[in-house]
C-alpha cells in the first residue's frame, strides 16, 4: 500500500477520489437507465398482494424515467423533518452517506412475463470476502476489509419470474434484500437459482462491473441472462 | 419526400416514423459531410465504411421500390419500402429503423431491401445498409452476404450528434454556418428528449479519468488526522 506523507498530498488524493466516485456513479446510473430501456421493464408499486389495502400496482406513464432506489450495506440517512432533508446523528456511519457503495436499483417489471428485476451494485465487495474467509471484518473499519486490489466490483442481477396465478415473493423489501444480499455475497456461485415459496423462479446473477463497461458488452450480458431464464422457465426477456 | 408530410407518417403517435423525420429528417439539412461523419460515428465497426461521402444527391423517407424481382414478398405486398434512401456522391445508403433499440430488426428484410435496392438501382454503386435501432445483439455480422449491412443505435446516434453539438459550442470562432449547424443539431436533441432519451455514458468512457490514488495506511492516516 503506497503511503502519503503530508496533509497536502492527503487531501489531494481525497479530493481525486471524490471526482472518481461521481464519474463512476454518473455512469452506473446511465447504465441502470440503458438496462432498464433494453428489457423494457416499468415501474410499478410494489404491493404487499396479501395485504387488505385495495391499492393495486400502478404502471408508471413513462416507464423509463424513474428508478427505484434501496440503499444497502447500512441504512440511509433519516429524513428530517426539521431544518436539513436528513439527520446526522452520532450513530451514524459514514457509509450512511455514500450510496455508492452498496446500491439498489429495482428497475421494474416486464408485465406481459411476470418478470422484475433488480440490480445491485457492490462498488467493493472486500468487506464481504473478509467475511467470506472468516476474517471477522467491522464494517466500520475498511482496514479490516480485504485489500482493494484482492477485492472486486460486482453487479448482481436479481430476478423473479412469477407462475401464472402466483405472488412476487416477500423479498422484495429493503432489509429483506440486505439479508439475502449478505447470503449471496459468501456465496461462490456465480449464478444461484432458487424457488420460493410459491414455485417461482429466484435468480442471481452475478457479473464484475467490467462486463458493463460499453453498449455491446451491456448487450452480451443481457442476453446471457435471457439464455438463461429462457434455460431455467422457458421465457423470453429480450 | 412527399410521404413525409402525410398525417400518417408525422403524427406523433405513429411512433416511428415520427421520429425517423425528427431525427433523421433534420440532421439531412447538415452538410452533407457532417451529416455522413455522425452517421458513420454511430455504427458499431465502422473501420470499413467509407470515411467520404461527398454531397447528398438525393434522400427519400420511404420511397416505395416497385420493381420486386427475386424478392420472397410477403402479405401481397406490391412494394419495398425501406425508411430512408441516401444517394450520396461516392455510395447509396438505406437507413432500416426500428423504434427502439431492443428488438425489430430482421435478416429477411435487409435481403429484401438490398435485393430491391439492385433492382431499382441496378448501375450498382456500393450500398451501405445502416440497421439503426432494433438490434438486441450489437456484434457485428459474419456471413459474407451481410457484409454491407452494419449496426447501430439510437443511444449512439444520440451521442455522436451531441458529441457534434459540444464540439461547436466550443469553437472559439463561430460562423453562420456554425450557428445554423447548431440549430439543426439541438432540434434533434430535443426530438430525442420527446422520446425520453438522453445522452448516457458508460464506463468505458472512465479511461480519460485514471487518477492514481494512493490509499494511505492506517497508522499514516492517523498521524495525519488525529480525529
Amino acid at each position: 500500500m503506497e503511503d502519503i506523507n503530508t496533509n497536502q498530498d492527503l487531501f489531494i488524493n481525497i479530493r481525486k477520489s471524490i471526482r472518481l466516485l461521481y464519474e463512476y456513479q454518473k455512469r452506473m446510473q446511465g447504465t441502470m437507465f440503458h438496462i432498464k430501456s433494453m428489457l423494457k421493464l416499468s415501474y410499478s408499486v410494489k404491493t404487499d398482494e396479501n395485504s387488505s389495502s385495495s391499492v393495486k400496482s400502478i404502471k408508471h406513464s413513462r416507464p423509463d424515467t424513474r428508478i427505484e432506489i434501496n440503499k444497502l450495506f447500512s441504512l440511509a440517512p433519516r429524513q428530517s423533518k426539521d431544518y436539513g432533508e436528513t439527520q446526522l446523528w452520532v450513530g451514524n456511519w459514514a457509509w450512511d452517506y455514500l450510496y455508492p457503495m452498496v446500491m439498489e436499483y429495482y428497475l421494474g417489471e416486464n408485465r406481459d412475463e411476470n418478470f422484475r428485476l433488480s440490480v445491485i451494485q457492490v462498488t467493493d465487495d472486500g468487506y464481504y470476502k473478509a467475511v467470506q474467509q472468516n476474517l471477522s471484518p467491522d464494517r466500520c473499519d475498511t482496514y479490516t476489509f480485504y485489500h482493494p486490489e484482492e477485492s472486486n466490483s460486482i453487479v448482481l442481477f436479481v430476478m423473479e419470474i412469477k407462475t401464472k396465478g402466483s405472488s412476487w415473493a416477500k423479498r422484495w423489501k429493503r432489509d429483506s434484500m440486505e439479508e439475502n444480499l449478505n447470503k449471496w455475497m459468501i456465496d461462490s456461485r456465480e449464478v444461484i437459482d432458487e424457488t420460493t415459496r410459491l414455485g417461482n423462479h429466484f435468480i442471481v446473477m452475478k457479473f464484475p462491473i467490467s462486463d458493463l463497461l460499453s453498449d455491446i458488452s451491456i448487450g452480451k450480458v443481457l442476453n446471457k441472462i435471457s439464455g438463461h431464464i429462457k434455460e431455467i422457465a422457458g421465457i423470453k426477456i429480450i | 419526400m412527399k410521404y413525409s408530410f402525410s398525417k400518417v407518417k408525422t403524427d406523433r403517435n405513429y411512433n416511428e416514423d415520427f421520429k425517423t423525420y425528427a431525427t433523421l429528417g433534420v440532421l439531412q439539412y447538415l452538410p452533407s459531410q457532417v451529416f455522413w461523419n455522425i452517421l458513420r460515428a454511430s455504427v458499431i465497426d465502422n473501420h470499413k465504411l467509407p470515411k467520404s461521402s461527398g454531397e447528398i444527391e438525393l434522400i427519400d423517407f420511404w420511397p416505395k421500390w416497385y420493381k420486386l424481382q427475386n424478392i420472397e414478398v410477403v402479405n401481397n405486398k406490391k412494394y419495398i419500402e425501406p425508411d430512408v434512401f441516401i444517394r450520396f456522391e461516392k455510395f447509396d445508403c438505406i437507413v432500416e429503423v426500428k423504434k427502439t433499440d431492443t428488438l425489430g430488426q430482421h435478416v429477411t428484410q435487409w435481403e429484401s431491401q438490398t435485393q430491391a435496392y439492385k433492382n431499382e438501382y441496378p448501375e450498382g454503386k456500393r450500398l451501405v445498409y445502416i440497421a439503426l435501432g432494433g438490434n438486441p445483439n450489437l456484434e457485428a455480422l459474419s456471413l459474407d452476404k451481410f457484409s454491407h449491412v452494419y449496426k447501430s443505435t439510437w443511444l449512439r446516434l444520440l451521442r455522436e450528434v451531441d458529441k457534434a453539438l459540444q464540439e461547436r459550442i466550443s469553437f472559439s470562432y463561430k460562423t453562420e454556418a456554425t450557428y445554423q449547424e447548431y440549430r439543426i443539431l439541438k432540434s434533434t436533441l430535443d426530438a430525442f428528449a420527446c422520446y425520453d432519451e438522453y445522452v448516457v455514458e458508460f464506463m468505458e468512457t472512465m479511461d480519460r479519468y485514471k487518477h492514481s490514488i494512493k490509499l494511505p495506511t492506517k497508522e499514516t492516516l492517523t498521524q495525519l488526522w488525529k480525529i
